[in-house]
């Protein structure tokens, strides 16, 4: 609880001030310009920082034009003193909290617990938006908004790091982009993957791609083979040469079979170099030498058989002309293997040119060379056939052959293929831009694939984070609507308790409400005004009634915070009821009396009649008066001396019955306004409740009367009080007179005895100690029962039968 | 110590109702023990979506 209050410097207030606040309610009054307004703002600053002075001259508006016309202010402060001992200084440069005062003020902060009059309306001019804001401002959804909050800033630092990344790997894919010439290949720059299907189709475009699929560096390999040494005219020559050879080869007949030739020479020679050819051929010669005589032969003496001789050399003859001829045809066949073998060995240089590598066997798809392959291929070009025969001896020869035939075929197709898949020379120069655009690209995949692996996992972040904070997001939104729903039910229950719909004269009902979802959340007060819904209070309700609704709100939300121990039990309340008339005031009174027992009520009022009402706020309530203000001081404040008391002071001491008499007037005036209500008198309603006491006062005597009469019993010493103070009315009216002529009406005795009267009479129907009249219960009229006060000291009871009867006439006076 | 306010507690509640369908259940389990814990920093938060990812979205 706030224990005391010193300011100096702020606003209208100049010197020190000193304010005790030590009581659970405190109302200040003073009328206008005196420094209320001042107080509570200096107040608010020390809690909640707000309306700050500032600390040098170069302040603008308000406090430069108060600097102008007013004495310099000399270094501002306020320090908040706390039952606890803990306090709050505040000067423009420095804070100074101590102990949980802290809290306290954390949780000014967090929900203000300031209203001035002027702020009682914005809640119902602002936008619906902005009214949400306020609204929901005391919601206490600073944690969770604090946490979406930073998650939201972290969700977008993740989509920047994203963006970051993108817009660096889309530097370095324009980079390769510039390189290219066909424009909707650049389309699928936006990741590496894309970057190689643009450069593919680019490579496909310029023919160096023959399919999508191909890796980006085999490709860019074979473009550089493309454009590289003599250029694409001579490569392709080369393939057409290479084509040719091929053809050339393919047209030769086919192989000879050297294995059958050698086998037929192994045969024939045999035949051929028989040893008994030799006896035969020497037999044969004797024979003929020894002429055609001889029927015998000298060698043999057989029987010359001339014709089987002839016969058998000329087998032996054939067989050695098979023989020789089996020579000539494996000679032959190795010259015709030998042309055939160059023929592919031209073929194959032609290929390797065409192809460009060292070796057939490095070309994929090329069956390795059997062992006698080997053997031919090292064999000297320049060897002689006899020499070439015999490494053809060395192995067989049929998979060599069989290895040509397969080689050929391959390169076949692939020569064919290579030629079409050729690029004409025209397309050189989309070659070497694909090249380019390639080399730029492989130089920095590292970078593309590190920025992709970036912006991939900031985006993912960003989804994740941001997916909370959107949830917060809503769920706030719910949550908001849920507690508004709630307080809108209090405002309407407070409403209904300053105006109550069953009275008679009453046209409007509780406000109402209504939350919606739309962008952050929208809130509007709609009325009710003789039963039909308004969209907007203000269109038709009083100043009053708008006031109330604007009051309501903010105790609701008070109330609201309270509930959840989460706010200063504190409400400041800065002239907010000045529209509302005194009736309705009074059961504001009862409001805060009822719902805020547990708060400390600070109340400013310039209203004299309200500050007196508002004692019966809280027992022991403290009524703080300011005296006055002045340019070079500001306020001075002092301790309220109840009426009362300056009138049972004045009987004693003042000598002049004028005097006397005018505060016999402010007494009976400030109460007889309270007996309005509580004996509800019979008068005309009037606006600001500007009645005389001529006007009261016959109704009241009447009143009380008929009181006595329901009772059946006289309350003591009630009517010798009234009797005395007959020319009460005599008394006002001649206030206006000179105070002479006044003592000759009124002498100081008699207007003593009749302020003594006064006295009596409010002490015998004016409890202090509940700062209450006793009422009539259960009400005015016939069926009273019993006069009493809430506390019970002031007791008068029917017939005396009852229990209150036990107590009838034992009024307790306070000393 | 618990410091977190109702509203706080009401509003971090509705929350997991939200994320549900949209965090993997690891995750979403590990979000609403640092809500009962009162630990729901924005560190621990990141660092809880972050271990069990939702699925990727995809920009059609």
């Amino acid at each position: 609880m706030i224990t005391d209050i010193s300011v100096r410097a702020v606003r209208g207030i100049r010197s020190q001030l000193f304010l005790r606040l030590g009581e659970k309610a405190v109302v200040v009054h003073g009328g206008n310009g005196t420094g209320k307004s001042s107080l509570a703002r200096a107040l608010q600053w020390a809690l909640t920082g707000q309306d700050a002075p500032p600390a040098d001259d170069t302040a603008a508006g308000e406090e430069r034009y108060r600097r102008h016309v007013l004495t310099a202010p000399s270094e501002p402060r306020v320090e908040v003193g706390f039952s606890d001992g803990s306090k709050i200084v505040v000067t423009p440069t420095t804070e100074q909290v101590e102990g949980a005062a802290a809290q306290f003020r954390e949780a000014c902060v967090r929900a203000s617990p300031f209203l001035r009059r002027a702020q009682v309306l914005e809640v119902l001019a602002g936008r619906p938006i902005d009214r949400f804001r306020y609204l929901e401002g005391y919601l206490d959804l600073a944690q969770a908004d604090a946490l979406r909050e930073e998650l939201a800033t972290r969700a977008a630092a993740e989509n920047t790091r994203a963006d970051a990344a993108l817009q660096k790997h889309g530097r370095a894919a324009a980079n390769v982009a510039a390189a290219l010439p066909n424009q909707d290949a650049k389309r699928g720059f936006s990741s590496a993957a894309g970057i190689e299907t643009a450069l593919r189709a680019a490579a496909m475009q310029a023919g160096v791609a023959q399919s999508g699929s191909e890796p980006v560096d085999a490709l860019v390999q074979r473009a550089r083979g493309f454009v590289s040494g003599e250029g694409l005219a001579a490569k392709r020559a080369r393939v057409v040469a290479a084509i040719r050879s091929l053809s050339a080869f393919a047209a030769m007949p086919d192989c000879p079979d050297l294995d059958a030739a050698r086998a037929k020479v192994t045969q024939t020679e045999e035949a051929a170099s028989e040893s008994g050819l030799a006896d035969l051929l020497s037999h044969a010669q004797k024979h003929f030498v020894a002429g055609q005589e001889g029927t015998k032969c000298p060698v043999c003496g057989q029987d010359v058989d001339r014709q089987g001789t002839i016969s058998a050399i000329a087998a032996r003859l054939a067989s050695l002309t098979e023989y020789q001829d089996a020579r000539r045809h494996l000679s032959q066949s190795i010259s015709e293997w030998r042309s055939w073998w160059a023929a592919f060995l031209v073929a194959a240089r032609d290929i390797r040119a065409a192809l460009e590598v060292r070796s057939l066997t490095e070309v994929e798809g090329v069956p390795p060379p059997p062992p006698t392959a080997d053997v031919l291929l090292k064999t000297n070009s320049a060897a002689t056939d006899a020499e070439f025969g015999g490494a053809l001896t060395v192995a067989e020869i049929r998979p060599v052959v069989d290895w040509v035939t397969r080689v050929v075929s391959f390169f076949a197709g692939m020569l064919d293929r290579t030629a079409e898949s050729l690029p004409s020379e025209e397309a050189t120069h989309a070659i070497r831009q694909f090249i380019q655009a390639a080399e730029r690209y492989v130089e920095n995949r590292e970078q593309f694939v590190a920025a992709e692996q970036e912006q991939k996992e900031a985006r993912a972040a960003a989804h994740s984070i941001g997916a909370v904070a959107d949830a917060l997001r809503k769920a706030r939104q719910d949550v908001a609507k849920d507690l508004l729903t709630e307080i809108a039910g209090t405002v309407a229950r407070y409403y209904s308790t300053i105006h109550p719909r069953e009275a008679e004269e009453e046209i409007t009902d509780s406000p109402e409400i209504v939350v919606q979802r739309q962008r952050e959340g929208t809130a509007y007060i709609r009325g009710r005004f003789n039963g039909q819904k308004v969209d907007d209070p203000r269109w038709v309700y009083s100043d009053g009634h708008v006031d109330t609704v604007g009051i309501c709100i903010f105790l609701a939300l008070r109330r609201f915070s309270a509930d959840r121990a989460r706010s200063a039990k504190l409400l400041v309340l800065d002239d907010v009821i000045s529209s509302v008339d005194l009736d309705h005031a009074r059961n504001f009174v009862r409001l805060l009396r009822d719902e805020f027992k547990d708060h400390q009520v600070v109340l400013f009022t310039h209203n004299e009649l309200f500050a007196h009402w508002c004692s019966g706020l809280a027992p022991g309530m403290r009524r703080v008066v300011i005296k006055g203000w002045t340019l070079e001081g500001g306020p001075r404040l002092g301790d309220y001396q109840s009426t009362i008391a300056r009138l049972e002071a004045a009987i004693k001491e003042e000598t002049s019955p004028k005097a006397i008499s005018l505060l016999m007037m402010w007494l009976l005036d400030e109460w007889l306004l309270e007996c309005r209500f509580v004996y509800q008198l019979a008068v005309p309603a009037r606006r600001g409740e500007q009645y005389t006491l001529a006007e009261l006062w016959a109704p009241f005597v009447k009143r009380l009367k008929a009181t006595q009469s329901a009772l059946g019993a006289p309350i003591p010493s009630l009517d010798p009080l009234l009797e005395q103070l007959k020319d009460v009315p005599r008394v006002r009216n001649m206030r206006a007179a000179h105070e002479n002529e006044f003592a000759r009406e009124f002498p100081l005795a008699t207007m003593r005895s009749i302020a003594t009267a006064a006295v009596s009479l409010v002490r015998r129907l004016y409890c202090f100690e509940c700062d209450e009249c006793a009422a009539p219960v259960p009400g005015v009229g016939e069926n009273t029962e019993v006069l009493r006060c809430r506390g019970g000291h002031i007791v008068f009871a029917k017939d005396g039968g009852s229990r209150e009867g036990a107590l009838a006439g034992r009024a307790s006076e306070p000393a | 110590v618990r410091t977190y306010s109702d509203t706080t507690r009401r509003v971090f509640e509705a929350a997991l109702e939200y994320l549900k369908p949209q965090l993997t259940p690891e995750a979403h389990r590990a979000l609403s023990d640092l809500f009962a814990r009162e630990q729901a920093t924005p560190d621990a938060v990141v660092a809880a979506v972050a271990t069990h990812a939702p699925p990727e979205r995809h920009d059609h």
